[in-house]
């Protein structure tokens, strides 16, 4: 099996899907010529064309809105917005038409668009650093990727070019150097299926991207100190695989989420209710989140760092809930 | 109209169930929240349930019924619907939202027991569902005091092997009383759970007994067991690694030096505690274990009273007996066992001769304790007890043999030329100043003496006043006397205020210097008789 790195997973995918499906189109700031700047669209514009990949000026909410139109009109575009914060900013068009123009218009048409949201504290100040998953799992008609290995980058890439729903694609930008095997004949676990990616009976953690290899490192600190926990890796918040944790919890009686998003009503506020509503005889102890403080995400690395969930507040978090 | 249940509290960790003693109110009474309703006694202590609402009260068990710890005894219904204003379900209040940074750093808060109810997970109470066990017989190894699922299953396993080894149940037979099902109960888990170890040490015990003998005599507050409980108080706050109690996968460190004291009641042995005996003297430890003592006969104990104690003195030396082997009190790391204070014959100095000794057999939970820590503390509690005296108030007084009213002795050591002097009550230094070759701790002899004669002439005038009932304020002396060498004078200058007349108080003088027995006794043909012994010493 080869060993890539998330990036080259990810235009490895974009690559795949340009070849497979004419209709399918990549553009965005800096994109075409210089190969975004991340480098993931690498080569594209040189192999396919200035007509399939091609730069955009900097306006977020034209670049969704022309990929609503283009999507509507029979194409499969995928956007890059550079930062995920930009969600925001291009609001109008992701949250109110993509999400709701197929419902809205009786199922007339689809919506087969892709957002490319690069995310992720990087000391890049408020605007440019957080991790807005939760807008997106909040939010009726959109999909939600969250991949956290290079396997899943590419995978879960290409099975968002082939939806033909509007799929929000987080791709962590920490993650981007990170290697990990990728097996090109295995087939891609489905949307709305979580991974386990280490099993325990002593608690159960759900994180994903940079949170997630948090917390398989504590996993193993704890292990040293005779507590198995059980780290699940849920791949897409929407859909969300409960069941998978409903499964893990009932065999652990403990539920922690990390996340790097901001923690009032975050992904881990969703799962914490889902629990007190689905899984209540099966909790033994109180259900806990690491996530940001309902703070601003600062430029300085100490202040990113000071309120990053670490690896040490997991595993004390872990072992003062299983005490 | 809410009808609301009165449970039977639960009143110490090991309570299971309680005994209505007495209903204060009449069935179908009208009741006020908070007012005594029923008497209730536990295994151990006698405690008044309250009204938890204001309304109508209806008797659910009779005087003298067993009821399980949560069961209902009663129900008050109140014609206002307080469903909402009374879900107190225990779980703590919420703390106010943070506004920053530390939100998610904060540990899950502590779950406040604000009901007799006993606070369980979800998990743990489906659990206890499915395997019958009650919760109320549940305690929690959690410092929130939430049980969980882990102790339910402790709790079914212990019930198990309580069976597997218990006696099979006879219809006939005495029955127990719950003070003694729950001794039996703690004393059997302790000693299926907790290996024990027994160290006996020998105990010089010269000034534990002088100091006994001081206490019987009221000369020092306090009995012998106060001054075990503070010693051994004191010695386990040196040793805060031994104060702890076994938690499964770690040691629960108990919050204080408590010291639980075996005391006889006519319903069975109960240990009322002495908490941060370590912070108390023994004076104040008397007085505790005086009010704890007389609660316990009495059958009133509270429940704070009970349980948790770090150490537990069990004394059975009025017995004579020796030594023991003493079963520890449940969760609790060591268990002290006064043996009786005894004549014996030791070797001193390479002669037999009579010494008290007192055997102190102390039992050790050894998986919280190993054999050398255990030695350790051993060893320091036969030390602290071997120099008693330093726990008490006026410490030289306790460890003197008793001295007549006028008898004194006096030592002085060594390369000094200090001298300690005491009587049966008091001791004082004489020195010389150091231009006299002493180290000036204390007055010269020869001011000792003219002190004595101004006081004791000061006092005399006094008490001529008292006699004739004449009004004396305060009274001031000055004495000067031959300042160097021989004294060849002294003369004694007092002034009095005084409300009486002056001619009535100037003739208190001549009585004054009649009675005065230092002015008596220094005259020239006072016969002293001074003897010396020469004692062989190392060169």
């Amino acid at each position: 099996m080869r060993e890539i790195t998330y990036s080259k997973a990810l235009n490895e995918a974009l690559d795949e899907a340009l070849a497979e499906d004419e209709d399918v189109i990549v553009y965005g700031c800096d994109v075409g010529r210089w190969g975004g700047i991340f480098n993931i669209t690498t080569g594209l514009q040189a192999k396919y064309g200035a007509d399939r990949v091609f730069d955009s000026p900097i306006s977020e909410n034209v670049l969704v809105g022309a990929g609503v139109g283009a999507a509507v009109g029979g194409l499969r575009p995928v956007v890059e917005l550079q930062f995920a914060d930009f969600l925001l900013t291009a609001g109008d068009e992701i949250f109110f038409k993509a999400g709701m123009w197929r419902f809205m218009h009786g199922g007339a048409f689809t919506v087969p668009l892709v957002v490319r949201l690069p995310s992720g504290a990087t000391g890049a100040g408020p605007e440019h650093s957080t991790c807005p998953e939760a807008y997106v799992m909040h939010s009726p008609g959109l999909l939600c990727c969250v991949p956290s290995t290079p396997a899943d980058a590419k995978g879960l890439l290409k099975l968002a070019i082939r939806s033909d729903n509007p799929v929000m694609f987080f791709e962590h930008r920490r993650l981007y150097q990170t290697r990990g095997p990728i097996d090109d004949a295995a087939a891609v676990a489905p949307f709305g299926k979580a991974a386990v990616r280490r099993e325990g009976r002593h608690a159960t953690i759900v994180a994903w991207q940079v949170m997630l290899n948090r917390a398989l490192k504590a996993a193993e600190t704890l292990a040293a100190e005779g507590l198995d926990v059980e780290v699940i890796d849920p791949r897409t918040l929407a859909p969300f695989d409960f069941e998978t944790i409903l499964a893990s919890v009932k065999k652990t009686g403990a539920c922690l989420v990390v996340e790097e998003g901001y923690r009032r009503l975050g992904v881990g506020a969703e799962i914490g209710a889902r629990l007190f509503e689905e899984a209540l005889p099966y909790l033994d102890r109180p259900f806990r989140r690491l996530a940001i403080p309902d703070v601003p995400i600062g430029s300085a690395p100490a202040l990113v760092n000071r309120i990053l969930p670490s690896e040490d507040e997991i595993v004390a978090a872990v072992r003062e809930m299983t005490r | 109209m809410s009808e609301r249940p009165l449970i039977m509290p639960r009143l110490g960790q090991a309570m299971e169930f309680g005994t209505v003693a007495e209903w204060l109110t009449e069935d179908g009474a009208a009741v006020q929240a908070g007012q005594p309703v029923a008497s209730v006694e536990s295994d151990k202590a006698t405690y008044e349930i309250e009204a938890t609402q204001a309304g109508v009260i209806r008797r659910l068990a009779a005087v003298g019924a067993e009821i399980p710890v949560g069961e209902p005894i009663a129900t008050i219904s109140s014609g206002i619907d307080h469903e909402t204003a009374g879900a107190a379900s225990g779980i703590g209040a919420v703390a106010p939202s943070p506004t920053r940074g530390e939100a998610d750093r904060r540990p899950a808060r502590a779950f406040a027991h604000t009901s007799a109810r006993p606070l369980a997970s979800p998990r743990a109470k489906a659990l206890a569902r499915s395997l019958t066990v009650d919760l109320g017989a549940v305690s929690s190894h959690r410092p929130d005091g939430l049980i969980v699922a882990a102790d339910v299953e402790a709790a079914a396993a212990a019930r198990k092997a309580g069976r597997a080894d218990d006696a099979p149940a006879a219809a006939d037979g005495v029955p127990l009383t719950p003070t003694q099902r729950t001794a039996a109960e703690r004393l059997a888990r302790s000693w299926r759970q907790a290996p024990h170890i027994v160290q006996m040490v020998e105990v010089d015990a010269d000034q534990l007994a002088a100091a006994a003998a001081a206490m019987r005599e009221g000369r020092v507050p306090g009995t012998l067991n106060d001054l075990l409980i503070k010693a051994a108080a004191d010695c386990l706050a040196q040793f805060p690694r031994l104060n702890a109690r076994f938690g499964g996968d770690r040691l629960i460190p108990l919050p204080e030096v408590s010291v639980g004291l075996a005391v006889a009641a006519e319903t069975g042995l109960t240990v009322p505690v002495v908490r941060a005996a370590d912070r108390l003297s023994v004076a104040e430890i008397a007085e505790a274990t005086q009010a704890l003592i007389a609660a316990a006969r009495a059958g009133r104990l509270r429940p704070g009273q009970l349980g948790g104690a770090s150490l537990t003195i069990s004394n059975l030396g009025a017995y004579g007996i020796a030594f023991g082997t003493p079963v520890l009190n449940l969760d609790e790391p060591i268990l002290v066992f006064v043996g009786a204070l005894e004549e014996r014959p030791v070797v001193r100095a390479g002669r037999i001769v009579v010494g008290r000794r007192v055997m102190l057999s102390i039992a050790y939970d050894h998986r919280v304790i190993d054999g050398l820590e255990a030695a350790r503390f051993s060893q320091a509690l036969k030390r602290r007890l071997e120099t008693a005296a330093e726990l008490l108030p006026g410490a030289a007084d306790v460890s003197a043999p008793r001295l007549g009213a006028r008898e004194l002795d006096a030592t002085s050591p060594a390369g000094a030329l200090e001298v300690q002097v005491r009587d049966a009550r008091h001791a004082w230094t004489v020195d010389e100043p150091s231009n006299a070759g002493g180290t000036d701790t204390g007055p010269d002899p020869v001011n000792l003496v003219l002190g004595a004669l101004a006081s004791c002439m000061v006092i005399a005038l006094k008490l001529a006043a008292r006699r004739r009932r004449i009004a004396l304020g305060e009274v001031r002396a000055h004495l000067a006397a031959t300042p160097q060498g021989k004294v060849k004078e002294a003369v004694l200058r007092l002034e009095v205020w005084s409300t009486a007349h002056e001619a009535e108080v100037l003739s208190l003088l001549a009585p004054a210097k009649a009675t005065c027995l230092v002015h008596d006794m220094l005259r020239p043909d006072l016969p002293v008789t001074v003897e010396l012994t020469v004692h062989p010493a190392d060169a």
